[in-house]
């Protein structure tokens, strides 16, 4: 009996164990994943030769410097050239004067803002005025150059000042406030026919930035800067401009050198002053650097001075007397 | 007596079988015994006897011997690199646009469902300041055949190309949501937080497996002026075989 007992427990746990060890069916979700990163840079600049609103010289200089120095390639504020027919039976001006022809403009016509003034510039076309004489020797030629506040005059008898009739290549215009865009039309005078060319364009928002220094130091060291005027040569369109700015201190018997006077970039409104602060960087000196001030500052100064007294004075006595 | 070897997560092959020009044996096994049982509702199949079975593994391969092993299922994906638009300007309007395209394999005859959702919402954010791109969203319940952008707006979205994708991303030349058709760069979506089932096929596929490639498009509106800033958005896709 416990023979058969035996045999049947035996043949159970064999079959347990070899049910335990067999393989099952598994039916599980499977499940993979895989991640990416998408990666956008976006730039305030469109390239379109055009300061737009958002754009600034500082991150879009090919558009917002192209239209700051517009110059005769300005293609959106241009007028079209109107042909202005003479007037019949003449005026006192003279009508001779006002058909103009489409023969030698002036090149390279660019109006600068310069430090509250405006600098022009341009190329004038190579006349054969006397024809003996060869060309390089020619005279440059006669130009009339008007302005305005509204708009580029569009005739040599347009209206609008006449700021500059001459020969020559750049005039200083001193006759400009600030906060004002002026609007210059350059004509060159054929001294053949008494006409005026087309005009050239170029137009110029000027600007005097008064600097007002504001001393933030975190040190007890002296520190001095000089207030000084600031022209931003670079402004757009809409009355914006950025510049910036260097200043050089000096520094004497102080504890701390002062590191990097850079206002950075600062945009501007169109109407003129204003203040700005000046933050600067403190770096406390070594002893070692100290110790090199002083002596440069109490002694060595000194006998730069007593050695460049005696040369001189070994110069004049073996060479004058 | 078969076994199954798994290469990695990636990829996956079979034991070798035996085949000639007419027929095949897919597994084979040398055993004692065994037999197929069934229900109404269930079936099984059995073996007893086999030599050599169990599970062993090494660093780089695991394998499960024994001739019922290979029913176990397992689905795979493959890994895209990083996606990187073309840099685009912040004013006026200005779209930037690439892809990504996943993989999926299974020996599931059921298949696999393949979802997309990002890890934030909004989707597409600056890096470094407060800055987004607003995550897409249709004008319909539908996705938008064309992607859109409103003048004053920016906005992310994505399309997914394949044959496999879902009846939502199917259109018939001018709408989305119907038809059969599966134009490129068309039917754009929103990404959000919660997945989004873009591809589903009910057969098993391996070893050639399945291809989806999801466009995205970054688009400014013309009176927008987005924030330069580099943006990041972070983008999960789960492969599941049900």
């Amino acid at each position: 009996m416990s023979r058969i007992f035996s045999t049947i427990l035996i043949t159970t746990i064999g079959f347990f164990l070899l049910f335990l060890h067999s393989p099952m069916q598994v039916s599980a979700q499977a499940r993979n994943i895989n991640s990416i990163n998408v990666q956008l840079n976006v730039v305030q600049c469109n390239y379109d030769l055009m300061c737009d609103a958002g754009e600034v010289f500082d991150s879009c200089p090919s558009d917002c410097e192209a239209v700051a120095t517009s110059s005769t390639s300005t293609p959106s504020i241009i007028p079209e050239a109107p042909i202005q027919s003479a007037p019949i039976g003449g005026t006192s001006r003279g009508s001779e004067e006002q058909i103009r022809q489409s023969l030698n403009m002036a090149k390279d016509f660019y109006a600068y803002n310069f430090f509250g003034n405006v600098l022009l510039l341009w190329t004038p076309p190579r006349l054969n005025e006397y024809p003996l004489v060869p060309s390089f020797l020619q005279p440059n030629p006669f130009v009339r150059i008007l302005r305005s506040t509204t708009g580029f005059p569009t005739g040599p008898l347009d209206e609008g000042i006449v700021v500059y009739e001459g020969r020559g290549t750049t005039f200083f215009d001193t006759d400009v406030e600030n906060g004002i865009r002026y609007f210059y039309s350059l004509f060159v005078k054929d001294p053949s026919t008494g006409k005026y060319s087309w005009g050239s364009y170029a137009s110029v928002f000027v600007s005097k930035i008064m600097k007002q220094n504001t001393d933030t130091s975190t040190s007890s060291s002296n520190i001095s800067i000089s207030s000084q005027d600031k022209t931003f040569n670079t402004i757009d369109q809409n009355g914006f401009g950025v510049d910036t700015s260097f200043f050089d201190l000096n520094l004497r018997n102080s504890t701390s050198s002062l590191r990097s006077t850079q206002t950075g970039t600062m945009i501007i409104t169109p109407t003129s002053t204003m203040q700005y602060k000046f933050l600067y960087q403190s770096t406390p000196l070594s002893k070692w650097s100290l110790l090199m001030t002083f002596v440069y500052q109490n002694v060595l100064e000194y006998l730069l001075l007593i050695l460049t007294i005696f040369i001189l004075s070994f110069v004049f006595v073996r060479y004058v007397l | 007596m078969c076994a199954t070897v798994y290469l990695s997560t990636m990829y996956a092959s079979y034991a070798q079988v035996m085949q000639s020009s007419n027929y095949s044996i897919n597994f084979d096994s040398i055993n004692s015994g065994g037999v197929i049982s069934s229900s109404t509702n269930y079936g099984t199949e059995d073996t007893l006897g086999e030599l050599s079975t169990g599970d062993s593994s090494s660093t780089n391969y695991s394998i499960s011997a024994g001739y019922q092993q290979n029913d176990t299922y397992f689905i795979a994906i493959s890994v895209a690199p990083n996606l990187t638009l073309s840099s685009i300007s912040g004013i006026g309007a200005n779209q930037a646009s690439g892809t990504a395209s996943w993989n999926v394999s299974t020996n599931d005859p059921v298949g696999y469902s393949l979802y997309i959702r990002s890890t934030s919402s909004p989707s597409l954010k600056a890096t470094t300041t407060n800055s987004s791109f607003a995550d897409y969203v249709p004008t319909g319940a539908s996705p938008d055949y064309a992607f859109t952008v409103g003048a004053a707006s920016s906005t992310f979205g994505f399309s997914p190309e394949g044959n496999d994708i879902v009846s939502r991303y199917k259109d018939n030349g001018s709408a989305c949501n119907t038809g059969s058709g599966n134009n490129t760069n068309t039917c754009y979506d929103g990404l959000s937080t919660t997945d989004r089932l873009i591809s589903s096929v009910v057969a098993a596929n391996y070893p050639i497996g399945a291809t989806t490639t999801v466009r995205f498009v970054a688009g400014v509106g013309s009176s927008k002026i987005q924030d330069a800033a580099n943006y990041q958005a972070t983008v999960i896709v789960t492969a599941i075989a049900p």
